[in-house]
């Protein structure tokens, strides 16, 4: 028996024209079906990254096939997928293998506890059952085999069949992720050779959603969503169709919000919904937008697309809906890790165009941000000048006015100084250039850089009518080799935003405080001001990105922070938000190394 | 006989700040009161109280306030256009000219502006000085477009 099935399994595999796994695992299901007395044959894939979902619908099927002759009796197409899912006994032998790994028997179905579709068994007149577990390289189980025999199954010996089975299984899933791996980055590639040239973003991605990645996983309708650092949202890109449910003109989504924003807002990795309309996805607003699908939108898989150049920073957004079962492609499907393992890796291709083609329009929308942070000092200092100039021999006029004037002008020119260097260093921390050519170090005094920062700060808080005294410096003496107006770049921005984002029920109080640990230099910066949404903490260092609660209070682009972190990374330091309210604390983690310049001097400081 | 007060509502965060200061000098200084917003919050205050404005002033780019949500005022990049639209739609309003005056170039608002019927006019802050400001809102307060 095991030799019969081990020959014809050869000649099925060596028969296949391609080596998708499709076809390699009707194969496998062929031969099983040719060489055994099974009736009814199914290889499912086990989906571990589906949050609430439980272990039976989980599955996904991979193919299925009846003896030859019977037709399935189900009620309509959807009915059978579900019937199957909810009767797939999978969550038999994962409980029942777990340890052993070897194949579950049952010989009689309608005992198993976990068996829901009774009926359905019945009319097709299956008996008994045989499950085997499939692990992957790490020994995990990825998918079970189902067979379902209507008389006693005629193999022996079952383990040496089993066995047999599982290895062969298991490999052609190791295939089938080589395969589609090369083959999807060929596709990719043949693509950007036809379209790269127009030199279009969207012309390249819209063959990309419309037929190459539709190859690796049937779904009904997909988009692409890109960063947009100027707009703080994730703009449409590319999209299969999409319908707007009111007259907006164009779809947005801000990082974080919805179901699509959460992948690339808090979460950073790939996410799967069995229904959109179950309350706990809380479909809001943003879903008003959604691929033009023939049956209503029901599962969706979202990929983020991570910048290559930046870690952790998401450029980008894949959407796709209604995920087709391969069979009968009418009939929607659930995403699961396989599709998401296939796309993910499709991304990566993805991220490097979209990262190339952004550079241009990135640089644009950092002048026009940079533009406009720079005129409102620029005008102010104009028509200050110019109302001093035109009544400068009205006495009365300056005595009313000079003062304040003159302040006003003072004020607007260090902001202008500030904004400047900010955007020196913005542009600098995205350049690849090694930072010795970045910075120049210097021995510091971390103390008088703060109390340097606090100074730059003082127009801003009398414009705002704070008290810049209550900004209280509170660390002890270190002296680091650091770049002085770097390091005053960083704590001006962090001052500017515990002014600009006070809370106007509390005093104004800026703490600033330090301790060392063994191996790092602690900074803390808190203030009893607005607070950050605990969800914005990843984003709020992305270019662009502005938290919900300060947005009520204040305007701004969305720069300064993101400026910080790249400065602080570069000095092989981290900063996070410890605490998001009441009070709202950074902490800046220094490495010790910085207290001498032993590290100008290694190869991670002077290349690129 | 009691002199009318020309009155006029600014709404933009900087209406206390620096940037503003010599244009709301010179514009006292013509006679004119103004009344100022510095977020949708306090115009919707002011709005709700008096509406016998000569015209509104509205700046694009502002915070949110607590009523209007983020997405639509994209994180607050267009959070004037917003009330714009609130303002619009106001019929006790209707005589009430109305005036973005901003440092963004912004299309989608300035299409909005030239969409109504009369256009509503959009100054760039940048392009006036205080003099000619004052001048400019005199116009469209007594001619219109």
């Amino acid at each position: 028996m095991s030799n019969e099935l081990i020959y014809t399994l050869n000649g099925e595999l060596l028969n296949a024209s391609t080596w998708k796994g499709q076809e390699l695992f009707d194969c496998v299901v062929n031969a099983i079906q040719e060489t055994t007395n099974c009736r009814m044959c199914s290889l499912w894939s086990i989906n571990y990254n589906t949050g609430n979902r439980t272990i039976s619908r989980s599955a996904s099927l991979i193919v299925r096939k009846l003896e030859k002759g019977q037709i399935y009796p189900g009620k309509n197409r959807e009915d059978f997928v579900n019937d199957l899912k909810d009767a797939c006994l999978i969550k038999d032998v994962l409980q029942k293998t777990e340890k052993t790994r070897q194949p579950y028997h049952c010989f009689d179905i309608q005992e198993c506890e976990n068996h829901k579709s009774k009926e359905s068994i019945d009319k097709l007149g299956l008996k008994y059952f045989i499950g085997i577990p499939i692990p992957n390289q790490e020994n995990k189980i990825i998918a079970v085999l189902k067979l379902f025999f209507v008389d006693k199954p005629a193999i022996q010996p079952l383990e040496l069949f089993a066995t047999t089975i599982r290895d062969v299984i298991s490999s052609c899933f190791f295939r089938y992720v080589l395969y589609n791996r090369q083959q999807v980055m060929e596709d990719l590639m043949k693509n950007y050779q036809e379209k790269g040239t127009e030199r279009n973003l969207e012309n390249i991605f819209n063959p990309i959603l419309g037929n190459i990645l539709y190859n690796y996983c049937k779904y009904e309708g997909a988009s692409i969503f890109i960063w947009d650092s100027y707009m703080n949202y994730y703009n449409l890109l590319s999209t299969t169709g999409i319908e707007r449910t009111d007259d907006r003109q164009t779809v947005f989504y801000l990082a974080g919000e919805g179901l699509t924003g959460k992948a690339a807002g808090e979460r950073k990795r790939p996410m799967m919904y069995d229904n959109l309309y179950e309350e706990e996805n809380n479909p809001d607003y943003m879903h008003k937008f959604r691929e033009i699908t023939n049956n209503p939108s029901k599962t969706m898989m979202v990929i983020p697309i991570f910048r290559p150049s930046v870690k952790d920073e998401v450029i980008g957004i894949i959407r796709f809906v209604n995920k087709q079962n391969n069979a009968n492609r009418e009939v929607v499907d659930y995403f699961n890790d396989s599709d998401a393992e296939i796309m993910s890796y499709a991304s990566n291709y993805l991220a490097l165009t979209i990262d190339y083609f952004l550079g241009e329009k990135e640089r644009n929308n950092f002048i026009s941000k940079i533009s406009h942070e720079f005129r409102t000092p620029a005008n102010t200092i104009r028509i200050t000048a110019d109302r001093l100039l035109k009544n400068e021999e009205d006495e009365s006029f300056i005595e009313r006015y000079f003062n304040s004037y003159m302040e006003a002008i003072l004020y607007s020119a260090e902001l202008q100084i500030q904004q400047a260097t900010t955007s020196l260093y913005m542009s600098k921390t995205r350049t690849n250039i090694p930072r010795s050519e970045k910075y120049i170090l210097s021995k510091t005094s971390l103390k008088d850089i703060l109390y340097k920062s606090r100074t730059t700060v003082i127009p801003i808080a009398r414009e705002m009518r704070v008290k810049f005294n209550n900004i209280i410096i509170d660390i002890p003496a270190w002296h680091l080799f650091i770049d002085e107006f770097a390091f005053t770049t960083v704590f001006y921005n962090l001052l500017t935003n515990t002014i600009k984002y006070r809370n106007n029920d509390f005093d104004f109080h800026v703490n600033i405080s330090g301790y060392e640990t063994s191996s790092n230099f602690i900074i803390n910066v808190s203030d009893y001001g607005l607070g950050i949404a605990p969800e914005d903490s990843s984003k709020i260092f992305l270019l662009g990105f502005r938290g919900k609660n300060v947005a009520k209070k204040d305007t701004g682009f969305g720069i300064g922070l993101s400026v910080v972190k790249q400065i602080i990374n570069d000095f092989g330091g981290e900063i996070k938000v410890a605490s998001f309210k009441s009070p709202t604390r950074f902490e800046i983690k220094l490495p010790k190394y910085l207290s001498d310049d032993n590290y100008s001097k290694t190869e991670i400081w002077n290349s690129k | 006989m009691e002199q009318q007060v020309k009155k006029i509502l600014w709404i933009d965060d900087n209406v206390n700040r620096y940037s503003l200061m010599p244009y709301i000098d010179e514009l006292n200084e013509k006679g004119f009161t103004i009344v100022k917003a510095e977020n949708p919050d306090e115009s919707d205050d002011i709005l709700s109280k008096q509406k016998d404005f000569l015209c509104i002033i509205v700046d694009i780019s502002m915070p949110l306030g607590e009523k209007i949500p983020f997405g639509e005022a994209k994180g607050g990049m267009q959070t004037g256009l917003v009330i714009l639209k609130k303002l619009v739609e106001d019929k006790a309003l209707d005589n009430v000219k109305k005036i973005v005056f901003t440092i963004v170039d912004n299309a989608e608002v300035r299409e909005y502006c030239n969409s109504q019927t009369p256009k509503i006019r959009y100054l760039e802050k940048y392009r006036y000085f205080t003099d000619a400001f004052v001048d400019e809102i005199k116009t469209i307060i007594n001619d219109g477009l």
